[in-house]
């Protein structure tokens, strides 16, 4: 029972992750980054040396841990501020449904440059193996991997609760956020908050992209896809532009997904997606505006 | 040292909103631009902040042209506004809407003299400082909007129908403070309303615009004339 729990947990940090980075962005720009998940793909293979060869060589992923943080890190956000820079700045002033379709785009940009440069098989890496060993927590037996997944979220959601309450950049962001137009009009820099708001999501993408390579050990240019479409319907749940919501989105999902999992019989198991979709669309149905829904007003720049 | 919008023309889509409007106000002046509801007042007054592109005509503030400048570069040129409705931050207490403000304008000292300053002007707003400010009444609303426009410190303060939604007494405790605003720091303001009773007793000019068109301007002794002033808004008289 602990071990559900734990595994409901875990698997929840990782979509409240992916929610946060699509929602902080959201706050913002009111459109949803479609690319988001192809961050997250892209911070996996930073960890390798760029080939096509079937068998991974570390490259990245070889030096120390906290480099390896940084390594990932900076390769995410300058992905995600390059992408400010040639697609969301130029589409400022054209409506949601453009620069949607833009982020679409640019997704399947990323997938096949990924695809042409590392080639379409998967690949196996072995990154921090030894994170994976059982520990025994409360009676149950569990893995260090999903204490240190959750240890980490919360670190992270603390650190970014943090950046929003108590600094000035935190601040404008949730002015933004509330009404761009009236933020600008008192001095509030748009592509400032914007290259704040789409940085820190590639922070978040960044933390994605090496918990799933540690839990998985696998890379494919299609890896960031489910969780984008499950990081998306996690933001959707918890109530769009709201980053409370999105994690409490993200925790949800992740639960009924773990429980559907553990307590469907076995012949149901492979619907457990259309379980989690059937619950996602009961929740829209007594909640139109998600969990945490509300007062925001969907206005953009 | 002046604010002019000349012959200025915005449009959303295909509608022309403003097809002909000229505003100036010279430095320490309080002029108001009137007019019934939909002749383009707001309309000029977002496309002189920043906030929409106007299709033709011009906007110099001191001779220098604002054209293409962003809201928030105009607000670093000491331009403020305070829009319809104030659309202050209903989700950021009233302190954070003051900071938001002082930290987002060009990097001036003394920021916090300029809101204790402010916290004196209008003490119900210190008061409320930890509060939410979307729990404010319409009056303190329209103070806090007032003072978050000031809190960037500008030398031409735009604002849009202050006694919009207001009991009297509390819309002539702003304008009181709006004159005040003018003796103490020379501030010009460029005020807005539909009834022009409201703002001939402050305004050193009165700008009528109809249909998109500022159709008169009356200043100094033409003020006094109130059966012609009348007659123009209504649209009886050129
Ligand atoms: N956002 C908008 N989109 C389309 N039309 C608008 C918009 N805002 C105002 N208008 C139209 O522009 C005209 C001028 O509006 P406005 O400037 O708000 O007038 P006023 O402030 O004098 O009442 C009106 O016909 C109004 O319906
Ligand atoms: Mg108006």
């Amino acid at each position: 029972m602990v071990q559900t729990l734990i595994n409901a947990i875990s698997l929840g940090s990782i979509y409240a992750l992916v929610a946060l980075g699509i929602g902080l962005l959201f706050g913002v720009l009111k459109v949803i980054n479609f690319a988001h998940g192809d961050f997250i793909t892209i911070g996996a293979f930073a960890l390798i040396i760029p080939s096509s060869q079937a068998a991974a060589e570390m490259g990245i992923g070889l030096m120390p841990w906290p480099l390896v943080i940084a390594g990932v890190a900076a390769v995410v956000v300058l992905t995600a501020l390059a992408a400010e820079f040639l697609v969301f700045r130029p589409l400022r002033g054209a409506d949601s449904a453009t620069v949607m379709i833009a982020s679409f785009a640019l997704g399947y940009f990323l997938q096949s440059s990924l695809l042409l440069v590392f080639g379409s098989r998967p690949k196996s890496v072995n990154l921090w193996s030894q994170l994976n060993v059982p520990v025994v927590l409360g009676g149950a037996e569990t893995s260090l991997l999903q204490i240190i997944i959750i240890a980490a979220t919360a670190l992270l959601i603390a650190g970014l609760g943090f950046l929003m309450r108590y600094t000035s950049v935190g601040l404008a962001m949730r002015a933004a956020a509330e009404n761009f137009r009236m933020a600008r009009l008192v001095g509030v820099r748009a592509n400032l908050v914007i290259g704040a708001a789409i940085a820190l999501s590639g922070i978040l993408a960044a933390a994605v992209s090496l918990l799933i390579v540690v839990q998985t050990g696998v890379l494919s240019y299609r890896m960031g896809v489910p969780l984008m479409i499950f990081g998306f319907v996690a933001t959707v749940i918890g109530g769009m532009g709201s980053l409370l919501g999105s994690a409490v989105g993200g925790f949800a999902v992740g639960i009924v997904s773990v429980l559907a999992q553990t307590f469907l019989p076995e012949s149901a198991r492979p619907f457990r997606d259309a379980v989690v979709f059937s619950v996602v669309f009961l929740v829209l149905m007594l909640r139109p505006k998600g969990l945490i829904g509300g007062g925001q007003r969907g206005e953009r720049i | 040292m002046t604010l002019a919008i000349e012959h200025l023309e915005v449009s959303y889509g295909r509608l022309a909103a403003v097809r002909d409007a000229t505003v100036t106000v010279a430095s320490g002046e309080i002029v108001a631009l009137v007019g019934p509801n939909g002749a383009g007042k707001s309309t000029t007054l977002l496309a002189a902040a920043g906030a929409l592109q106007p299709r033709g005509g011009t906007i110099t503030l001191d001779g220098a042209s604002l054209l293409g400048l962003s809201p928030e570069q105009r607000v670093r040129r000491d331009l403020a506004m305070v829009p319809e409705g104030r659309e202050i931050f209903r989700t950021l207490t009233v302190a954070e809407n003051l900071t938001v403000a002082a930290g987002a304008g060009r990097a001036k000292p003394g920021t916090a003299e300029v809101m204790d300053e402010l916290l004196a002007l209008f003490p119900i707003l210190r008061e409320r400082l930890r509060q939410p400010a979307g729990q404010l009444s319409g009056g303190e609303q329209q103070q806090l909007a007032i003072a978050r426009a000031l809190m960037t410190r500008p030398r031409y303060l735009l604002i849009d129908e202050p006694s919009l939604g207001l009991a009297p007494l509390v819309v002539k405790r702003v304008y009181e403070m709006l004159t005040e605003l003018r003796r103490r720091q020379g501030l010009a303001i460029l005020v807005v309303e539909q009834s022009m009773r409201r703002v001939l007793s402050v305004a050193d000019k009165v700008c009528v615009m109809r249909d998109g068109r500022v159709v008169a301007t009356f200043a100094g002794e033409d003020l006094s004339d109130r059966r012609r002033l009348e007659q123009v808004y209504f649209g009886l008289a050129d």
